[in-house]
């Protein structure tokens, strides 16, 4: 049974990138996010997603993730107003730290084997995203498992990085594929 | 804020928190350096509450420090013999035989968080609302070791997986032990899955008393306490604290609370288990060890960047068991 149930957004793990703001703007029409995805359109910045507001998969296939783009996170919360939004850049260097989330099954957690794949991505109708499971339209390389890099993890009885409905995920770092980044 | 409602209705508050950003930016903390805060109080209430603190597990623990990143032991065996009958004229006379025993390799891993932020945060920060930021990262280190032993003792008793293993390949307890001289039988440090009882108590006690050493000795052991978690606490309290036996209406006098063990509640142990701890665990006797190569220190963390400013703490540790057989006994507790 899929769960899509985000705990958090990524974070910038290692090799963070500047810290911009006076010199992004919004659209003026498309909200912003705390910690949300997003990307650089016509010099403005709006939200990574086809439909903001609605659940969807980040697949290769789909815009803007079908060309390479300049990707951002946004650091606040930002009714569209045209002005000025902080920012901080997703480079080939930048690594991030994401949770896993499974569109179709119930895979919440990556294995060693799984390193170096290239997964989907997901965000949630609250501007929310993670990793989705699935290799098929990959759009983000898992450089990382939590059971590798994490082994003392907080214990599962502790109720830590479950979701809405109580469920455990994993997490992983991983980098946008090169491909994607401009 | 003028009117006095005596109705009113929970709402649940949403926080802040996570930005996506790995340095800490003043979007983090909008509210302490934009407004004016009388007081910043910690969420973790640590003035009152206390810090993380794994001195409990600690105590359980033998550290040592090691200079490699590997560490070998080599044991041997003393020789468990009986000097035979013999004639001094007798010209051959029997000699005793010894040999190695079991090897071990401590490993020790390095393990380093940093924290990272804006010059402008600290320069608004009026309340020092993020002025904690090197305790977050000593709190994180104590955690881990905390995580690490807690994770050790629960998955130490018939586990399907361990973090570690003791000099003889078993886990920290366990059945059908083998010992490095081939004529002593193996042994165990297991006791029988049971409730908290005088009858187990009482078995514990006789089988810590008849265990053999790594030459078949028998060591005559004794429980100097007993571990439980905290959700065996009433049980064990009762047992301990009726002069007569608990659960029959027979007039007779309870072992366990004249005689039986002092129990102890292990904060982080939530296996349903229960140890019994023989030796002084700060002794040479306690197997079980936390091996340090270096211990948890913090540092700057140079940007080039002038206006970004950093620290992380780094340590390297490792864990390992040599014999356990004379600080550690233990069994599964059946379920409440």
């Amino acid at each position: 049974m899929a769960n899509v149930l985000i705990v958090a957004s990524p974070q910038i793990v290692s090799n963070e990138t500047n810290i911009t703001e006076n010199v992004y703007k919004d659209d003026g029409t498309k909200d912003l996010v705390r910690g949300g995805l997003c990307v650089l359109s016509a010099g403005t910045i709006i939200p990574a997603e086809t439909t903001p507001g609605s659940a969807q998969k980040i697949e290769n296939d789909a815009a803007p993730f079908d060309a390479a783009a300049r990707y951002f996170i946004s650091l606040e919360d930002k009714t569209a107003d045209g002005g000025f939004v902080s920012v901080s850049e997703i480079t080939r260097d930048t690594i991030l730290e994401g949770f896993v989330v499974d569109a179709t099954g119930s895979s919440l957690t990556m294995t060693q084997a799984q390193i170096g794949t290239v997964c989907e991505g997901y965000i949630d109708a609250a501007g929310k995203w993670a990793i989705n499971n699935a290799t098929t339209k990959g759009v983000f390389e898992i450089v990382d498992v939590d059971s590798n890099y994490s082994p003392y993890r907080h214990p599962d009885a502790a109720g830590m990085d479950e979701d809405s409905g109580g469920t455990r995920h994993g997490r992983v770092k991983f980098r946008f594929i090169a491909s994607k980044l401009r | 804020m003028s009117g006095l409602n005596m109705a009113q209705t929970a709402s649940a508050k949403a926080a802040l928190q996570r930005t996506g950003s790995g340095i800490l930016t003043k979007e983090q903390f909008p509210n302490m350096i934009r407004d004016k805060i009388e007081l910043q109080i910690d969420e973790m209430m640590e003035a009152w509450t206390g810090r993380v603190d794994a001195s409990q597990l600690k105590g359980l623990f033998l550290k040592k420090s090691q200079k490699g990143l590997i560490h070998r032991v080599q044991t041997t065996v003393r020789p468990n013999d009986i000097v035979p009958l013999r004639r001094d004229a007798d010209d051959d006379i029997q000699l005793i035989s010894a040999g190695e025993g079991f090897g071990y390799t401590f490993r020790t891993h390095l393990f380093a968080l940093g924290v990272a932020w804006e010059r402008e945060l600290t320069e608004v920060d009026d309340v020092g609302a993020i002025a904690q930021k090197f305790e977050w990262l000593t709190e994180a280190a104590e955690r881990t070791y905390k995580h690490a032993m807690a994770d050790i003792l629960n998955r130490g008793i018939k586990p399907t997986s361990a973090p570690i293993l003791s000099l003889d390949g078993m886990y920290l307890v366990d059945s059908g032990r083998p010992n490095p001289d081939p004529r002593a039988p193996s042994w165990s440090n297991e006791e029988s899955d049971a409730d908290i009882t005088e009858d187990a108590w009482f078995a514990a006690k006789l089988n810590a008393y008849n265990t053999i050493g790594p030459n078949g000795e028998l060591l005559r052991l004794k429980i100097n306490k007993a571990l439980i978690p905290q959700a065996y606490e009433m049980v064990a309290w009762k047992l301990t604290n009726s002069d007569k036996e608990v659960g029959n209406a027979n007039n007779t006098a309870n072992w366990a609370a004249a005689a039986g063990p002092k129990y102890e509640i292990l904060d982080d142990l939530t296996t349903n288990c229960i140890y019994y701890i023989l030796d002084n665990p700060q002794s040479e006797k306690n197997g079980l060890q936390m091996r340090e190569r270096n211990a948890p220190s913090l540092a700057d963390i140079r940007f080039q960047n002038p206006d970004k400013e950093g620290k992380r703490i780094r340590f390297a540790i490792g864990f390992g068991c040599l014999d356990p057989r004379y600080v550690w006994r233990g069994g599964l507790l059946n379920a409440l």
